[in-house]
């Protein structure tokens, strides 16, 4: 007998495996090796997650009274997945293409990425969803109750156990801390969750598992073998069961199409997709393993019905059925698949949810509140991240205000199909916008609500309504006794099954106002554009630009991408794209290709919506050209691959010239400096010289001067050649170290103690000013092979300059250190006001100081010479734009540590 | 691939093609009608099994093309 404490610690040591299959897979992840993460195996068995509690324990239920009508919620998904070559090779690709984050961002980003439709799309997900979170949180409860209702405890001790509603609301806090623990851990730029899924991946196996050994059990263990089973299904009441016509068509169009809409669905399907050749094993993988857990229904159905005392819940057989049999540890394996079921449903469930609610409700929002824009600094992911953790709260708080509404009585076990109905609203919107190129935002959302209503009103109110709701009065003889607007008989036809009668209205309305609504009105050049990239995917997969270029300062999109992606992606990113243009640094040209790619990237993020209000906060409007809409307009392949050749070609001159026109600017820039570098090296040298001249002038020629006077006049020129020594030594140093002649001492040394050091001797010189250091020692502790007098020299430099030039009234230096694999990166960050954008190339060069006045004392050698030592030592030294005052990275590689 | 594409739609006409039997004229009985479904299933499953094979070959054919005509371009 398993007692009731004994499932508790099952369940427990269950959840507490998935938590470190999640975290494991997310360090792999981290790690970045993602090996077996991303193999098609995973994806099969994570789309698994259409499979249920309701499935799992409902499908024996459903066999028990409606016979094999169950089958066809799996042959739908089948025949998707068998014919994934018409849809869902296309949603992928698009998905990858387009960074989708969710259904709800497909149908926005297609539709010109009005926001509008994205809020309609999660408004309809939230609420088709809620009452199937219920479905499972009941389901869970339940099946806690098939083994409490039996625990000796509750003989011995009278212990209240089976409180359903606690059990619930345990189980939706445990789901909601392992979603917000893996769901939200990062706002990665596409979206993907790998714990999760492997998580997934896992539960998959367990329910599979448990279903088979159920099923194994009832056909060689009670009944004895197949031919047996075959007969008994003949005797038992099941075989009376009636083919309805209707229904058989209706719900295997309804559960193909959910297929497509879940929003869950969507999510482990297009949005955690690694690799678009995973589709093609999970084409015949996902039918397999649906085959599978449906092969067995019937018998465990018809065994139950056959064993069981009359009035047992039919639901609940896969449970019940090993439990009377005395098999308890089949009875928790198979509690176990239930469970896992249950969980996985809601996990990716919220976590879709999540991102649509954030993406398209709360951000937008935020967006609008914070008048300042999207330029200011600090960090939105935060804000990103807690609205999702915080939707993600709602919705399972939802999910169980429902279940407690609702009384989870019976009828909660009707609601899987209300559930999919409301959500394959979508479809029309869907499938118009990846194939129908003339489908328009008004027709879809005019679609989209009216297939809502339409819904709303024939099938989910009169489920949870009963007579608070819609009256008798209302279901019987329609509203104000318009016979006609009865909601399950709508237009006077009767007799449909409810399911069907609202299936069929809110399709065919739906699809009539799409269609006629994208006939009757007229798209926008943004949804012309985003209309041919989803349709015509595959025949060019970079489609027309959105933006034009626009005068717009690319340190500015920086400041707002790092505050989306996080500081290193931005600037790995835009690194990266400078270097593609030509160009050295941070800062690449705002080609219209660069924004693009821009907006996609931060799409991954934040949904195509936001990232497009969000760029257009920046660059001004979106204009689109009218050479884009001609692109539109005519697209045989010829002129397409005729103009995509030119537009190879004009890239690869417009690149050249660019970096004509950068070594260009920097000769002029260069010969300007030598004329300043020469008259500066005369004043540098005339100045001292001079005063040297006149005091020892004065030394020759003054009679009888005071042996004070003349200590003081000596120490002058004494002092004088010392500041020409050192003019002359660092002049004599950069030129070794532009020969590359310098000796390197290179040992391992620890980075804290180079820092320490550094900051130790530049507190040394006078201080004129407090300088603040904030540093974080913990991070310090690398060790390298450098030589630490040089890189001290470097870093001395830097802190010294920070001293001078930060005119912040308070003063402060952040030194960061981050490690790679493969280098260590040392930032130095001050709040004072930075360096203009057009000089930031020239720092680094000789007398180069921004400030005229020389109070700074230097001769402008200082980042000159930095820059040479650090080529010498194998790293590189670099200004960092947008941190909000200057900042200096110095990268440097890491040896091997003998 | 053309093979393929038609996959579904077999697919359709086997599943929907209970619901054209007269039921009345001849009962069948239960057991028969789920070996037809799930032998349909199993079927189907079989043949995208294969056609995923195919098509998996085809790309590497394909890649491995591309992959020497642009090493023939290169000399």
């Amino acid at each position: 007998m398993v007692g009731f404490n004994m499932l508790i610690v099952v369940c427990l040591a269950y959840v507490v495996l998935l938590f470190v299959i999640a975290f494991f897979a997310d360090r792999r992840a981290a790690l970045g090796k993602l090996g077996w993460l991303q193999s098609p195996i995973v994806y099969t068995l994570s789309l698994s997650i259409y499979c249920t509690a309701w499935t799992f324990y409902g499908a024996v239920g459903n066999a028990a009274r409606s016979g094999l009508e169950f089958v066809t919620i799996y042959l739908g998904p089948t025949l998707v997945m068998v014919g994934w070559l018409w849809i869902v090779r296309k949603l992928v690709r698009i998905g990858k293409t387009q960074r989708i984050t969710s259904i709800a961002d497909l149908i926005s980003s297609r539709y010109g990425k009005s926001n509008l439709l994205g809020v309609l799309v999660t408004l309809l997900a939230v609420v088709g969803t809620t009452p199937y979170i219920a479905l499972q949180l009941q389901s869970v409860t339940l099946s806690f109750a098939v083994f409490a209702d039996r625990a000796p405890e509750r003989v011995s001790s009278g212990w209240d156990l089976p409180d359903l509603n606690a059990t619930a609301l345990w189980v939706a806090a445990g789901l909601a801390l392992f979603t917000v623990l893996f769901g939200t851990r990062n706002l990665d730029a596409n979206e993907r969750h790998h714990g999760v899924v492997t998580a997934i991946a896992f539960e998959a196996i367990v329910k599979l598992i448990a279903l088979l050994a159920v099923g194994i059990f009832v056909v060689w263990g009670v009944a004895s073998g197949p031919s047996d089973i075959l007969a008994r299904i003949d005797a038992s009441p099941i075989a009376n069961w009636e083919l309805r016509p209707g229904r058989w068509a209706g719900l295997i169009f309804l559960s193909a199409a959910a297929f497509l809409c879940l929003p869950r669905m969507f999510q482990v399907m297009v949005v955690e997709n690694t690799d678009e050749r995973n589709v093609l094993t999970a084409s015949w993988a996902f039918p397999l393993y649906l085959l599978l857990m449906s092969l067995f229904v019937v018998p465990i159905a018809v065994v139950g019905l056959d064993l069981m005392p009359a009035g047992s819940n039919p639901d609940l057989f896969v449970l019940t059925l090993p439990l009377s049999q005395g098999q308890d540890g089949l009875a928790l394996l198979s509690f176990l698949g239930g469970f896992s079921s249950a969980t996985s449903m809601v996990i990716v469930a919220a976590i879709a949810l999540s991102t649509m609610v954030s993406n398209h409700i709360v951000m937008p929002i935020w967006l609008a509140a914070t008048t300042t824009g999207a330029t200011v600094s600090g960090d939105v992911r935060q804000v990103v991240l807690m609205a999702r953790r915080i939707s993600i709260g709602a919705v399972l708080a939802l999910g169980y205000a429902y279940f407690r509404y609702s009384g989870g009585g019976t009828a909660l076990a009707a609601i899987g199909l209300i559930s999919f109905t409301g959500v394959v609203q979508v479809l029309p919107a869907m499938l118009g916008g990846i194939f129908w190129r003339r489908a328009t935002r008004v027709g879809a959302a005019g679609g989209l609500i009216v297939g809502f209503i339409v819904w709303g009103y024939t099938l989910f109110l009169p489920s949870i309504g009963g007579a608070n709701i819609l009256p008798e009065t209302v279901m019987l003889s329609g509203p104000w006794g318009l016979g006609w607007l009865r909601p399950q008989a709508l237009f006077g036809i009767a007799g449909l099954d409810p399911v069907v009668h609202a299936l069929i209205w809110s399709m065919v309305l739906n699809t009539l106002v799409f269609c006629l609504g994208s006939l009757l009105s007229f798209p926008t050049p943004l949804e012309r554009l985003q209309g041919v990239q989803f349709v015509n995917i595959f025949e060019h997969s970079t489609g027309p630009r959105g933006w034009t270029k626009s005068g717009v300062e690319s340190e500015d999109l920086l400041v707002m991408s790092q505050r989306i992606l996080g500081p290193e992606q931005a600037q790995r990113l835009f690194q990266h794209e400078a270097q593609a243009q030509g160009k050295a640094g941070f800062l690449p040209d705002t080609s219209p290709d660069f924004l693009e790619l821009l907006e996609r990237e931060l799409a991954g993020s934040v949904g195509a919506a936001t990232a497009h209000a969000m760029i257009g906060q920046i660059t001004g409007s979106a204009r689109v050209s009218v050479e884009d809409l001609l692109a539109v307009a005519d697209e045989t392949a010829q002129i397409l691959e005729y103009s995509s050749q030119l537009e190879a070609k004009s890239a690869e001159l417009g690149r050249t010239a660019r970096q004509l026109r950068e070594a260009n600017e920097k000769l002029t820039e260069l010969s300007v400096q030598k004329d300043a570098f020469l008259s500066q090296i005369s004043h540098e040298l005339r100045t001292p010289m001079t005063s040297i001249r006149a005091f020892s002038e004065i030394l020759r020629d003054m009679e009888g001067m005071t042996p004070v006077d003349q200590r003081r006049y000596s120490s002058i020129i004494h002092d004088e050649t010392i500041r020409l020594t050192r003019l002359l030594d660092d002049l004599l140093d950069l030129s070794v170290l532009e020969n590359g002649q310098v000796v390197l001492n290179e040992a391992p040394v620890r980075l804290h103690d180079v820092i320490e050091r550094a900051v130790s001797a530049s507190s040394q010189a006078q201080t004129t000013q407090i300088l603040k250091v904030r540093r974080d020692t913990a991070s310090e502790m690398v060790t390298l092979v450098t030589d630490s007098g040089r890189l001290s020299q470097v870093f001395i430099n830097l802190i010294a300059n920070a001293r001078k030039y930060c005119a912040a009234p308070d003063p402060q230096l952040t030194i960061k250190v981050r490690k790679y694999e493969t280098r260590v990166e040392v930032d130095f960050v001050d709040n004072g006001q930075g360096i203009p954008t057009k000089s930031q190339s020239l720092i680094f060069e000789k007398f180069s100081r921004l400030s005229d006045h020389a109070a700074a004392g230097g001769a402008g050698l200082g980042l000159a010479i930095c820059r040479e030592i650090m080529t010498n030592l194998g790293g590189t030294i670099a200004y960092l734009p947008g941190q909000g005052g200057a900042a200096f990275r110095v990268s440097l590689n890491l040896k091997q540590v003998v | 691939m053309d093979a393929a594409h038609l996959l579904p739609l077999l697919g359709v006409l086997l599943v929907i093609l209970p619901l054209l039997r007269n039921s009345e004229a001849e009962p069948a009985s239960t057991s028969s009608a789920i070996l037809y479904l799930f032998g349909v299933w199993f079927g189907l499953v079989l043949l995208s099994a294969m056609f995923s094979r195919l098509l998996k070959e085809q790309n590497l054919l394909k890649e491995q093309k591309e992959l020497d005509q642009e090493q023939g371009d290169a000399p």
